[in-house]
């Protein structure tokens, strides 16, 4: 076994001392070669990275049954990689004014995104939106006050 | 005219014969002389001989330029150097065809600082604009530096 070891050990040390050799020699016979250019981005960089940036307040006007809540990406994955943008809420679909003594109900659409690119410019970011929809019979039910709810927004990536 | 060309004959054959007399003689009267011993160089072997070892393989790392060596050796003929000229052939690209652009530039002249060298280190670099890493998807690139050389007068 010790034998077999140090024969392992010893090929492995002849294929380090032989990485040298691997250049190439122009000489006037040959007087002409090339050299590779290799940059390993996955090894460098890993799967990327990548910013999705959501407004920190949306306000709705009253009576409006559909709003938009518009949020921009920007990446640079590898290749054929994408981010995935989804949408829910944190409220169980209900708003409610401050005292917590009123309810409004709305529910969402347009809930998930993902990018067409996957490198995508800070500078020309993507865009996206999800609706938030309050039904006129929930507006005409609702007593009038400041309602407050929250979307949650989780981004990955995806292939 | 037989008489004349029987002499012009035998003056040419006295000059043949008359050639090994420039060797010096050594004599009581003359007792040390000199012998020019010639060697040329050029006669058969040209220019003389060179290589040139460039590296198989230069690795650049994610948003940095790069730079490695090219070596000369060489035994030319007086007044000879070996040049190397060298120059971008492909684009570093991936398999999904995505491409960074590089420039590839010699940091010295190219040539051999005398007719005979020893691994002379001859520096190149290898150039990307910053704004072209942040244009493509991370991925492995390949690209391609040509190298020529050639023996010139110095």
């Amino acid at each position: 076994m010790k034998k077999v070891l140090s024969l392992a050990l010893a090929l492995v040390m002849m294929f380090a001392v032989c990485i040298p050799v691997f250049a190439i020699d122009l000489n006037a016979g040959s007087n002409t070669g090339k050299t590779d250019v290799l940059v390993d981005g996955i090894r460098d960089m890993g799967e990327g990275s990548y910013t999705v940036t959501i407004p920190a307040t949306v306000d709705i006007y009253w009576g409006d049954t559909s709003t938009d809540v518009e949020y921009s990406i920007f990446c640079q994955l590898q290749t054929g990689k994408k981010v995935a943008v989804s949408v829910t809420t944190a409220d169980a679909y209900t708003m409610e004014n401050n005292a917590k003594t009123a309810k409004l109900k709305y529910s969402l659409s347009d809930t998930t995104y993902t990018t067409t690119k996957s490198v995508i410019l800070a500078s020309a970011p993507e865009k996206s939106k999800v609706k938030v929809l309050i039904t006129e019979d929930e507006w005409n039910k609702a007593s009038i006050d400041n309602y407050r709810g929250t979307l949650t927004f989780t981004a990955g990536l995806t292939t | 005219m037989k008489k004349i060309l029987a002499l012009v004959m035998a003056i040419v054959m006295m000059m043949a014969i008359a050639v090994p007399a420039f060797a010096a003689t050594l004599n009581d009267a003359a007792k040390a002389g000199d012998t020019t011993v010639i060697v040329d160089g050029t006669t058969g072997i040209g220019d003389g001989t060179w290589s040139v070892s460039i590296p198989a393989t230069v690795n650049l790392t994610w948003g940095n330029n790069g730079s490695d060596e090219y070596s000369i050796t060489s035994q030319l003929a007086t007044g000879k150097r070996v040049k190397v000229t060298l120059a971008k052939s492909v684009d570093l690209t991936s398999a999904a065809n995505e491409v960074i652009p590089f420039e590839a530039t010699d940091a010295t002249d190219g040539i051999s600082d005398d007719e005979v060298v020893t691994d002379e280190a001859h520096a190149f670099n290898i150039t990307v604009d910053a704004a072209e890493w942040l244009d493509v998807p991370y991925d492995v690139y390949e690209g391609q530096i040509s190298f020529t050389a050639e023996v010139v007068n110095a």
